[in-house]
């Protein structure tokens, strides 16, 4: 392929042209000079980088490279905070396992939105077995998009809330490398590198990632047991990609390998503290969490091509994941009676009432396991999963006259797969130590949930002058498998097919050269799992949006009213929700929420202002209200819903959330800050479960970023997270009050050669 | 670029509008026929229950199966706190009828255990409402303490905890309760039971015994007095309402959404007998199932260890059972007989499964029975004659095992989440 062909339907043209949708016709229709522009950002990315207002309809926000490395961020939580319209329920306080939700859906385990690594489903399982509890490294990503409202009907199967997207490191167009050492409280340090380069078309990339931590939770006793003595975790990264670029004529073709790895060990628990506890040390773990431990590895194949001309753009991937993890952690006591058994959700919700005090002293380490019912069940839920398939995306752009088309198609072929092996051991609380009670293992659940799935979709995107209209359909083809494996229960299996076709509609109409105003709707879909009964239905909503955009190249605003009108909002029993129901031997059980109504407003704008000649200050507001409402009343015995009277609002959804950033750059420093409000958020929507009336409260969180660069020696950087170390509940689940990250300092080096 | 014409485009528009317009879902499945228990509808009786009048089935067992069962409770318990108050001026008098006034007081103690252990297969309603916490109150095993008891003993008898006067109402429910009544009726010594002198009453083993069993059996009436309190709000609480609300399941008056949801709330209590009399009475004991010393037989998992009482329970929680199932009834061919679920079977075409049904319960009372007849107690039973609690273990299970398929494959109902699969 010719150099000048190569440069201009480079790389990065293809790449964001790849899985597609707006982005194609916001490259194409770009002219010559922002496809240079583009030429230079990364590869396999949704959204473009222009300056110009963009013209799709549908809430899109990108996350660049420049803008991650101002807090150099590890948590996902924390980068999402300046994206409107984005529900989070902390865990961990290092967002180790986001809960991530979009307009209102549950952010459990990230379960309810698509969460893609470079346009390519990611999360373990993402048909059979949604829960994200593999979630990619995000200090590695070198951008982040979001995507809510119709132009979700293209990244299924989630389609109810959006899509996340996060894009590794592109092969570089010439030599170049990093390294980044980082230091931090609690024993954290990090060691990032990358080296990669291209030569006559063929680039390489190899990027290693190890961050570590001793935790900022002391363990009761934990010195004396036999369990790693802190609350820290280890993880590491490596990916390589290899890519081939060649073409003849106007068509140019891309092909690239990505290999991945990556693995972690966390000392992390499902249990909290009571209020009282974490009035008195927020930090503390209970002596019954000695025994938890994360651990897990992550293998990843990806092959790309792509072939484009000036009209058309196709990319092909190829792609296989495996995932195989074990998590043990304290589950609760054994069951004596059901008279007498309690949840520890209901123990740390009330330690002091009835019969949760013996439980509690037993936890606590306090009280010695004399009897059966004062022994623990340690879980270690063992799961094996694969997620892989081929997809392929097409874009075709046709004009005439002041009339354009740009028509996207795509295909997926795709198989996942969950296989899990449960047990649980018996533990004994001898001198606040976790000890074996005895050797017997049982065996909780030994089983498979495996999905087949063909996924299509087209889209065109018809412009006429200033208006832009979209009209597209997604349809979802699922045949799936449940299969007991435990001895006797071969009969014990489930198939399914499913099929539905989900539309979705929007036009853009441009009122100047940097405002325009858009509307959409389309319908929203997250399939059950292959282990569910046909009764239980398929979650489905009908979503719609009104909005405004302006952009004059240097200030940016987004406002979007949305409303989604859930025909059913679906649940599922897990034990990150709370224990009552998998205890009961209802993991994974799903729940019919019925009719809901989630409504709200999302806003952003962002600018810079000019203090000197030399001297800027960037800042940016996001601000998010949220309403929601159940429409019928309904008893469940589903942990975050309880007895629910019409009225009564979804949990973990706070009614207002603000993000104001803003800083001092420079050409050489660079000073930021971000400040976030999240209003106060129920922990359960009714009545009649252990959260009920129970609320986290509204709090603030300030951190602090500052970084210099000495040009041909490398950059320094320092950040303190939560500068004011605020101490807030985020959330009782799993089980008990769970602390936000205390103030936590940071200092880097970073070099680039 | 391709020129395209103004039909092309309509086309396109209109295969657009119309794929927008065309949506829909459908989804076909099988499954095998273990697939969540076999309760899938199809394989229930389902429509076959409405010639039953379940309406009448509610009323019947509120009125002639659980109030008297409760009401006779109380009658228990108050005779019971009369008998304790009666032993207990004894032991503060040294009286010469004090060895019969405290066998008395066991007794009494006994006869209450006896009815409450039918109603442990009868929690319905009030008792399984604020997580059982009237049921924990009146009586807490598995979860007792009796070094918690021994300390209330203690504060009892200083007349306050930590400077506010002592309120057994307020004190957590293994400090009470025929399980804390037990021990001061039948413990042994008067020393305490805790494992650790510091959270005993300071030099409790110290003071003279006299001293010690009158402070004992002065808290002994003050936890008769609560139970009998407790046993009164029970009934009060079926009588004032519960009993209504119950027995008009479906209307607008009623919490309960439909009938079935009723019967199904009554079901639920049955299934005590699998989890909890099965499992932890018998097959945890003899070591049929895993336990607190690791699989072998264990004493210290015996209920009513102190008064041997644990053979007359286990008989005791089948009669309940009978009464449910009969309709106040331990035989079918009693007079007294009313509307249970043997009649809902017959309704649906049942009849062999509810005689089957009735024969091995019958089987199972008889064997708890006939253990007793010898003397035999179930400490005696585990450690010396374990084949006997086998036997008795799978007269229970064959009474389970029939329970579980009825209720699901003839009578449509869910079994509670315990005794959903397999516990064996």
């Amino acid at each position: 392929m010719s150099k000048s062909i190569s440069n201009q339907f480079s790389v990065s043209k293809v790449a964001s042209s790849i899985l597609i949708a707006f982005s194609a016709f916001a490259v194409n229709a770009q002219d010559s000079g922002e496809k240079q522009e583009d030429d230079t950002i990364e590869h396999i990315q949704i959204i473009s980088h222009t300056t110009k207002l963009r013209t799709e309809a549908g809430s899109a926000t990108l996350i660049d490279e420049m803008e991650l490395e101002k807090f150099e961020y590890d948590d996902i939580h924390r980068i999402l905070a300046n994206v409107p319209g984005v529900n989070i329920r902390q865990e961990d306080g290092y967002g180790l396992r986001p809960n991530i939700g979009f307009r209102g859906v549950t952010p459990e385990r990230s379960k309810k939105i698509s969460i893609m690594e470079d346009g390519v489903l990611i999360g373990p399982a993402p048909y059979s077995a949604p829960a994200a509890y593999y979630f990619p490294t995000v200090s590695r990503m070198t951008a982040v998009e979001v995507f809510k409202g119709p132009s979700a009907i293209k990244h299924g199967p989630n389609t109810v809330a959006g899509a996340l997207n996060m894009n590794t490191r592109s092969v570089p167009s010439s030599n170049e490398g990093m390294i980044d050492i980082g230091l931090g409280s609690d024993a954290y340090s990090k060691l990032h590198a990358y080296y990669g380069g291209e030569s006559q078309g063929v680039g390489y990339l190899v990027e290693g990632l190890h961050t570590q931590a001793d935790g900022f939770k002391e363990i009761d006793n934990a010195s004396m047991s036999s369990f790693d003595p802190d609350s820290g975790f280890d993880k590491n990264d490596l990916m390589t990609k290899f890519s081939y670029e060649f073409g003849s004529g106007n068509v140019s073709q891309f092909l690239e390998l990505k290999l991945a790895y990556a693995d972690e060990t966390s000392n992390e628990t499902y249990l909290g503290l009571t209020d009282n506890d974490f009035e008195n040390n927020p930090y503390r773990r209970y002596a019954a969490t000695q025994v938890g431990l994360m651990d897990w590895e992550h293998k990843q194949f990806q092959l790309t091509h792509n072939i484009s001309s000036e009209s058309v753009s196709i990319t092909t991937r190829l792609y296989h994941n495996d995932f195989t993890r074990a998590w043990r952690k304290v589950n609760g006591f054994r069951s004596a009676s059901p008279a007498t058994d309690r949840s520890l959700q209901e123990v740390l919700a009330a330690p002091e009432e009835g019969l949760n005090q013996e439980y509690y002293q037993v936890l606590t380490g306090q009280k010695d396991s004399e009897s059966l019912f004062e022994q623990l069940l340690v879980g270690t839920n063992d799961r094996d999963y694969y997620s892989q398939g081929v997809q392929s995306d097409a874009s075709y752009v046709i004009s005439d006259g002041d009339l354009q088309h740009v028509i996207e198609t795509g295909v997926r072929f795709h198989k996942d797969e969950i296989t899990r092996n449960h047990f649980e051991d018996v533990y004994a609380m001898t001198q606040a130590v976790m000890t074996r009670a005895s050797n017997d293992r049982e065996f909780t659940s030994q089983n498979y949930e495996r999905s087949t799935a063909t996924s299509v979709y087209a889209q065109d995107t018809i412009k006429w002058k200033s208006l832009e209209v979209t009209a597209g359909v997604r349809g979802e083809f699922v045949d799936s498998k449940y299969q007991n494996l435990k001895a006797g229960f071969e009969s014990d299996w489930l198939t399914k097919t499913t099929r539905i076709w989900l539309p979705g509609v929007s036009a853009f109409y441009q009122l100047s050269d940097h405002a325009g105003i858009f509307a959409g709707a389309h319908e929203g879909y997250v399939p059950t799992s292959p282990k569910q009964a046909p009764e239980v239905l398929p979650e489905s909503s009908t979503n719609f949006e009104l909005g405004g955009r302006f952009n004059n190249g240097t200030t940016k605003a987004e406002l979007v009213a949305f409303f989604n009108d859930f025909e059913n909002l679906k649940e599922s029993c897990s034990f990150s929700t709370s224990a009552s129901c998998a205890n009961a031997g209802r993991v994974d059980e799903e729940y019919n929420g019925g009719q809901v109504d989630v409504y709200g407003l999302e806003a952003s704008v962002s600018s810079q202002l000019s203090l000197t000649d030399t001297i800027d200050i960037p800042w940016a507001v996001t601000y998010t209200h949220t309403g929601s409402e159940f429409k019928q009343a309904l008893n469940s015995t589903f942990e975050l819903w309880g007895d629910i009277a019409v009225g009564d609002e979804v949990p973990y959804l706070p009614d207002n959330q603000l993000t104001v950033s803003f800083g001092l750059a420079s050409n050489d420093w660079q000073v930021s800050m971000m400040v976030k409000y999240v209003g106060e958020m129920q922990e359960a929507a009714g009545a009649n479960v252990s959260l009920s009336g129970v609320s986290t409260k509204a709090h603030t969180v300030v951190d602090l970023a500052a970084s210099y660069d000495f040009a041909d020696y490398g950059s320094i950087y320092a950040k303190v997270d939560n500068i004011t170390d605020e101490v807030a509940v985020v959330s009782r689940r799993p089980f008990g009050a769970r602390p936000s990250k205390p103030q936590q300092l940071f200092v880097g080096y970073k070099y680039r050669f | 670029m391709k020129h395209i014409s103004k039909s092309t485009l309509l086309t396109l528009v209109t295969t657009s509008t119309l794929l927008v317009s065309g949506c829909g879902e459908s989804t076909s499945s099988s499954a095998g026929e273990s697939f969540n228990q076999g309760s899938d509808s199809s394989n229930s009786g389902g429509d076959q229950t409405l010639v039953f009048d379940k309406a009448t089935f509610l009323s019947d067992i509120t009125d002639h199966v659980l109030i008297p069962t409760y009401k006779s409770f109380e009658s228990l318990a108050m005779e019971q706190a009369q008998a304790i108050n009666t032993f207990c001026a004894a032991q503060i008098s040294n009286s010469a009828e004090l060895t019969a006034q405290k066998e008395s007081a066991q007794m009494s103690w006994r006869q209450a255990m006896n009815q409450w252990q039918q109603i442990e297969v009868m929690q319905v309603g009030p008792l399984t409402s604020d997580s059982n916490a009237l049921r924990n109150k009146i009586y807490s095993w598995p979860v007792t303490n009796q070094c918690a008891v021994d300390q209330d003993v203690g504060h009892y008898e200083n007349g306050s905890i930590n400077g506010a006067a002592y309120d057994i109402t307020r004190r957590t429910e293994t400090r009470k309760g025929l399980d804390a009544l037990e021990y001061l009726l039948f413990a042994p010594n008067a020393n305490h039971s805790c494992s650790n002198a510091s959270l005993a009453p300071s030099g409790w083993n110290d003071r003279p015994e006299s001293e010690r069993l009158v402070a004992r059996c002065e808290f002994a009436v003050e936890v008769a007095n609560d139970l009998v309190i407790n046993a009164s709000s029970l009934v009060s609480q079926w009588q004032d309402g519960y009993a209504a609300n119950i027995k008009s399941a479906g209307s607008q008056s009623s919490d309960f959404g439909s009938q079935e949801e009723a019967i199904n709330h009554i079901s639920d209590a049955i299934f005590y007998i699998d989890s909890v009399t099965k499992d932890a009475k018998v097959a945890a004991p003899v070591g049929l199932k895993d336990n607190s010393c690791g699989s072998a037989a264990c004493i210290a998992d015996i209920e009513s260890n102190m008064s041997n009482n644990a053979l007359a329970n286990v008989e005791n929680n089948l009669v309940g059972l009978s009464k449910l199932f009969l309709g106040n009834a331990v035989d079918a061919a009693d007079e007294d007989k009313k509307i249970g679920f043997d009649d809902f079977l017959v309704a649906v075409d049942a009849g062999d499964e509810a005689d089957q049904m009735i024969a091995k319960l019958i089987a199972a009372i008889e064997i708890s029975q006939a253990l007793q007849a010898q003397g035999t107690t179930m400490q005696d039973a585990v450690q010396n004659n374990p084949q006997s609690v086998q036997e008795l273990h799978q007269n229970i299970k064959n009474v389970t095992d029939e329970l579980k398929s009825v209720f699901i494959s003839n009578l449509a109902l869910q079994l509670p989440a315990t005794s959903a699969g397999d516990n064996d």
